[in-house]
C-alpha cells in the first residue's frame, strides 16, 4: 500500500513525445483511471511506474520512495497486461505462484496465497490448465490473480477488459471494483473507454497528446470539464458544441449560436461577461436538451427550434438527432416523444447545465 | 451435372500428378534409387575394381567394419560423437548468445549483422577447410602469429593430436553458428515483449527471464537447431577432409571421412557402404531420442 507521485514527469521516445510534464499525486487506496483516445500516453505513463520504460525527466515517487532508477522487480508493484502476458509454457498455479518462488517466499505460504487468490477468482478448478486451454475470461482472471498473490503496494491494470466481449466486461468491472473494496490497495488502471473510467475509477485523469487535461472525481469531470476536449470525452453520446458568440441585449446575456440564441442564466452571467461580443464554443450534453412536454420542472429553460434528421429509439430513452440551420447535435429525450424525421420540433435546452468554452484556448469559462 | 464436375475434380487430379512427375522423376532416379542401392552394395562384397560384380554377403561387411583395428571401428564412432557434441554446443551455445545480444533494442543494424554471421555458412565447406588451414598453419598461420604477439608459446594445431579435434571444432563452430543464430533470432522475435515486461514486473532479473522464460519458449526452435545441425554434423565431410583428412593418428577421422577411406582410398565399397547405413542409423536414432526427449519435457512442464 502506498501513494504514488508524478513530478514533472516526461517521456520522449527519439523526438514524440509520449508524456509531457505530468503531474499528479495518487493517494494510497485510490483506484485512479487514466483514460484518453489511443496515443495519447495513458500506457507510457503506466510503464514508467511499472519500471518498464525508462523516465527522461522528472521524478516518480512510490510512497516516499524515488523509484527513477529502481528496477521493475524491486517496485514492489504487480501489472495486468492487455494481453495477460500469462506464461505460455506453465500451468495457471505456476503462473501464479512464479513472482513468490522469485521472491522465494516459503512453498506453504506460495500454496496458500496461489489458493485464496483462486478462491476469490473462482478458478480453483483450472490450477491445472495451460493458458491455451482457457478462455479469454478465464485467462483475464489469472491475470488479475497473478497480481493480487503478490500483495503489491500498487497494482497496475493496462486495460485489462478491451479483450473481452461486452457481456463479461461489465461483470468483470463489478468484480474489479469489489476487489479493490476488498484488497484496499492502490489501484492505477488505464483505459480508452470513458464508461470504464466513470464507473470504476474515484479519480479519473484524462490524458491526450501526453498531456493531462485534468484529474477529477467522475461526477466532477462529467459536471466542471476544465476544457473542450475532456467535455467531448466524457459521457456518451458526446457533448454537443456550437460556435457562438456572446451578445447583450436588454441588460441580459446571449448565446448567439447563428440559428439561434439563448439566454444566459443569472447565476452564471459574471463569469459570461468579459467575454461579451467575443467567440465561444457553447456546450450542451444531449441530456439537458429536451423535447415537451417532457421537460424536467425547475429549469432555465431556453427553446429553439429543430428538424429531426434521424431517430434512434434505445428503448428507455431515444436520440434525436437534430438539424438547426448549420447546426447539427442529438437530444437525449424521452422515450414517449413521438417527433418523427423531418419534422420541425421545439426544444427545451436546460440552460444550467450549459457549458462555455473560450474559442482560442479551449479552456471552460463556465459550467 | 455431378458427374461432369466429378470428372473434371479426376481430370484436375491427373492434371497435377503431371505437374508433379519431372520432380517425382527426378527425386526417385537421384534419391530414392541411389539410397536403395547404397543400402544394397552394404550387403553386397562389392569393390571398387568391379563394381558390377559382388555376390550377397548378408552381414559380413558389417562384421568386419565393427572388427576393424586401423582404426578401431568405435574409435571413429567416438570421434564423431565428440565433433558432433563440441559442435553442436558451440553452435548453438554461440548462436544463442549471439541472438540474445542482437535481439536486444539498443542494437543497431540487426540485419547487417545477421548477414555477416550467415556468410560462413554459405560458403563451400572445401574453401572453408583451406582457409583454416592457413589460420591454423604452425607459422604463418595468423592463430600462432597472434599468439606469439602476445607471448605464448605458439601450438601446431592440426599436427599436435591433442589440439587437432578442438582445432576442427572451433572451425566448425566457425562456420555453423550463423545459421543457429537465424533460428534462435527467429525464436526471440516470436517471443510476446509482455512476457518479458510481466516477468520483469514478477520480479526476475536478466539472468532469470533467460533462464525461466526465453529458454523454455525457444524449445521449439532450439528442437530444430539441434536436429539440423546434428545431421550436419554427423554427415560432415568437405571441410574435416580438406582440414585434417582424418589425421593425425586417426584423431578426426570421423565416419564420414571412415566411409570415404574404406571405398574410395581402399576400394571397399560394401564396407564403406555398411559404414554409411550405421552412419544413417544413429543419425536416425539421435533425432528421435531429441524428439523423445522434448516432447517428455514439453509434456511434463
Amino acid at each position: 500500500m502506498a501513494s504514488v507521485t508524478y513530478e514533472h514527469v516526461t517521456k520522449r521516445f527519439g523526438k514524440v513525445v509520449a508524456v509531457n510534464d505530468l503531474n499528479i499525486h495518487i493517494e494510497d487506496k485510490e483506484f485512479l483511471v487514466f483514460v484518453g483516445p489511443s496515443g495519447c500516453g495513458k500506457t507510457t505513463t503506466l510503464r514508467l511506474l511499472a519500471g518498464l520504460e525508462e523516465v527522461t525527466e522528472g521524478k516518480i515517487y512510490i510512497g516516499d520512495r524515488l523509484v527513477n532508477d529502481v528496477p521493475p522487480k524491486d517496485r514492489d508493484i504487480a501489472m495486468v497486461f492487455q494481453s495477460y502476458a500469462l506464461y505460455p509454457h506453465m500451468n495457471v498455479y505456476d503462473n501464479m505462484a512464479f513472482g513468490l518462488k522469485l521472491r522465494k517466499v516459503p512453498k506453504h505460504e506460495i500454496d496458500r496465497r496461489v489458493k485464496e487468490a483462486a478462491r476469490i477468482l473462482g478458478i480453483e478448478d483450472l490450477l491445472d490448465r495451460k493458458p491455451r486451454e482457457l478462455s479469454g475470461g478465464q485467462r483475464q482472471r489469472v491475470a488479475v490473480g497473478r497480481a493480487i498473490v503478490r500483495e503489491p503496494k500498487v497494482f497496475l491494470m493496462d486495460e485489462p477488459l478491451s479483450n473481452l466481449d461486452a457481456k463479461l466486461r461489465v461483470q468483470t468491472r463489478a468484480e474489479l471494483i469489489k476487489l479493490h473494496q476488498r484488497l484496499q490497495t492502490t489501484f492505477i488502471y488505464v483505459t480508452h473507454d470513458q464508461m470504464e473510467a466513470m464507473t470504476m475509477g474515484t479519480r479519473i485523469a484524462v490524458l491526450k497528446d501526453g498531456v493531462l487535461q485534468q484529474v477529477d472525481t467522475p461526477q466532477k469531470l462529467y459536471n466542471e470539464p476544465a476544457n473542450i476536449f475532456v467535455a467531448g470525452f466524457i459521457g456518451s453520446p458526446s457533448m454537443n458544441f456550437f460556435e457562438a458568440t456572446i451578445v447583450e441585449e436588454d441588460g441580459k446575456l446571449l448565446v448567439d449560436t447563428g440559428t439561434f440564441r439563448v439566454l444566459i442564466p443569472e447565476a452564471k452571467k459574471e463569469k459570461a461577461l468579459p467575454y461579451k461580443g467575443k467567440k465561444v464554443i457553447f456546450g450542451i450534453r444531449p441530456e439537458h436538451i429536451h423535447a415537451p412536454p417532457y421537460v424536467p420542472p425547475g429549469i432555465s429553460a431556453a427553446h429553439i427550434k429543430a428538424e429531426v434528421d434521424v431517430k434512434e429509439l434505445m428503448g428507455n430513452e431515444i436520440f434525436l438527432y437534430l438539424l438547426s440551420g448549420k447546426n447539427r447535435f442529438i437530444a437525449r429525450v424521452d422515450p414517449r416523444v413521438a417527433a418523427r424525421p423531418g419534422d420541425v420540433v421545439e426544444m427545451v435546452i436546460d440552460m444550467d447545465n450549459m457549458h462555455l468554452f473560450d474559442a482560442q484556448t479551449e479552456k471552460a469559462i463556465l459550467h | 451435372m455431378q458427374v461432369a464436375f466429378r470428372r473434371s475434380r479426376r481430370w484436375a487430379g491427373f492434371t497435377a500428378f503431371l505437374f508433379l512427375l519431372p520432380s517425382l522423376l527426378l527425386i526417385l532416379i537421384f534419391q530414392i534409387y541411389p539410397f536403395i542401392k547404397g543400402v544394397e552394395y552394404a550387403f553386397r562384397d562389392i569393390e571398387l575394381v568391379r563394381p558390377t560384380e559382388g555376390e550377397f554377403v548378408g552381414l559380413r561387411n558389417f562384421i568386419i567394419v565393427l572388427r576393424s583395428t586401423t582404426p578401431r571401428f568405435w574409435t571413429v564412432v567416438f570421434n564423431s560423437m565428440v565433433f558432433t557434441a563440441g559442435s553442436i554446443a558451440g553452435q548453438i551455445g554461440l548462436g544463442l548468445f549471439f541472438a540474445i545480444l542482437l535481439h536486444q533494442r539498443w542494437v543497431k543494424g540487426r540485419n547487417v549483422f545477421r548477414s555477416i554471421f550467415l556468410i560462413p555458412w554459405v560458403i563451400a565447406g572445401v574453401i572453408v577447410g583451406y582457409t583454416w588451414r592457413f589460420v591454423y598453419d604452425p607459422r604463418a598461420g595468423l592463430l600462432n602469429r597472434f599468439l606469439i604477439a602476445l607471448g605464448i608459446m605458439p601450438t601446431p594445431w592440426l599436427i599436435s593430436p591433442r589440439t587437432v579435434m578442438i582445432a576442427a571444432i572451433v572451425t566448425n563452430i566457425w562456420r555453423g553458428v550463423g545459421f543457429d543464430l537465424l533460428v534462435q533470432l527467429a525464436g526471440l522475435q516470436s517471443i510476446d515483449l509482455d512476457l518479458l515486461d510481466a516477468a520483469a514486473v514478477d520480479g526476475a532479473s536478466g539472468t532469470q527471464l533467460i533462464y525461466y522464460i526465453v529458454l523454455p519458449l525457444l524449445k521449439p526452435f532450439l528442437l530444430i537447431s539441434l536436429i539440423v545441425d546434428t545431421i550436419a554434423t554427423l554427415n560432415l565431410f568437405d571441410l574435416i577432409f580438406i582440414l585434417t583428412g582424418g589425421g593425425p593418428m586417426y584423431r578426426t577421422e570421423v565416419m564420414s571421412l571412415y566411409m570415404y577411406h574404406l571405398a574410395f582410398d581402399q576400394g571397399y565399397l560394401g564396407r564403406g557402404s555398411a559404414v554409411s547405413v550405421i552412419l544413417l542409423l544413429i543419425t536416425l536414432g539421435l533425432v528421435m531420442l531429441y524428439i523423445f526427449l522434448f516432447e517428455e519435457e514439453a509434456a511434463r512442464v
